[in-house]
């Protein structure tokens, strides 16, 4: 019988559906019998899919200015190097 | 013009081509933050600047070449992934395995579960059930971006190129020379410790 402590560390084979057959079957028992750890793997999924979801970090608009002008000097030096 | 134009890969890389300063800007906000977290991932973060910098001079070289067997920003992140391997080999130095090595520490505090591995402290109730709800969160969404900056350097990278990219393992495991077994045990770190963020907040507006 998996613990709660199993299931945490379990979590993430499940979440990304690549738990073994037999593993899966303990790990869906145990959650049907304990609401702590169903709240907690609700909370795991939501977690991810907001992860997946969340707007990727921009930089500074500041590294964005300087990081586009040195790449656009960076394209024309080659191209006229060619 | 349409940013969402530069979706399509090929449009985007035909701009690049012709100098195109929206494409280039596009390509900086969108890429630039995987490109450190992979260099990160590598070399470590004191010389994961001049690693990015050196890829896009690849990456400009390489344009033309550019057939759309991956996608443009696996592409990217794969130059990346070399010219820091290069630097690593130039330095004689291996890749910072720091914080795969430390494999055996649990990721949630042995206090939150009594001997027999019951729950001790349980989760908390959340007052957000959807993404949706949880985003609209500035304070939530603060609290992902922060945990996901102070995460160590292997764990960023792969949070940002599995679950932000969506890339393969494979992949990612060639990209960082990591097996999948530490790559999975280090996202799975991750994953939880912004689980913890959030349930903190959870905790405080409770």
């Amino acid at each position: 019988m998996l613990s709660c402590k199993d299931i945490t560390h379990l979590a993430n084979q499940k979440l990304d559906r690549e738990m073994p057959y037999f593993k899966r079957m303990q790990f869906n028992l145990h959650l049907m019998i304990c609401k702590n750890c169903r709240q907690f793997m609700d909370q795991m999924q939501l977690t991810l899919e907001s992860i997946q979801r969340i707007e990727p970090i921009k930089p500074d608009s500041a590294v964005v200015d300087s990081q586009v002008s040195h790449l656009l000097n960076l394209a024309k030096t080659m191209q006229q190097k060619e | 013009m349409n940013k969402n134009e530069f979706n399509n890969q090929e449009y985007l890389v035909q701009c690049l081509l012709e100098n195109d300063e929206t494409a280039f800007r596009y390509v900086v906000e969108n890429y630039y933050q995987s490109m450190m977290y992979v260099a990160r991932g590598i070399v470590g973060p004191a010389i994961a600047d001049e690693v990015v910098q050196e890829s896009w001079v690849s990456v400009i070289r390489g344009l033309a070449k550019f057939e759309g067997r991956s996608s443009f920003k696996t592409w990217v992140i794969r130059i990346v992934s070399n010219t820091a391997k290069t630097r690593l080999r130039k330095e004689s130095r291996s890749i910072a395995m720091g914080d795969a090595l430390d494999m055996e520490t649990s990721w949630l505090p042995d206090e939150r579960f009594i001997e027999d591995g019951h729950w001790n402290t349980a989760p908390l109730n959340w007052n957000v059930e959807t993404p949706d709800e949880l985003l609209a969160s500035e304070d939530l969404r603060e609290a992902i971006y922060k945990t996901i900056d102070s995460l160590p350097a292997l764990q960023q990278s792969l949070i940002s190129m599995r679950d932000m990219d969506g890339m393969e393992m494979n992949e990612i495991c060639k990209i960082l020379d990591i097996s999948e077994s530490n790559s999975r045990v280090l996202l799975h770190r991750a994953r939880t410790k912004i689980w913890q963020a959030i349930e903190k907040l959870q905790e405080i507006s409770c």
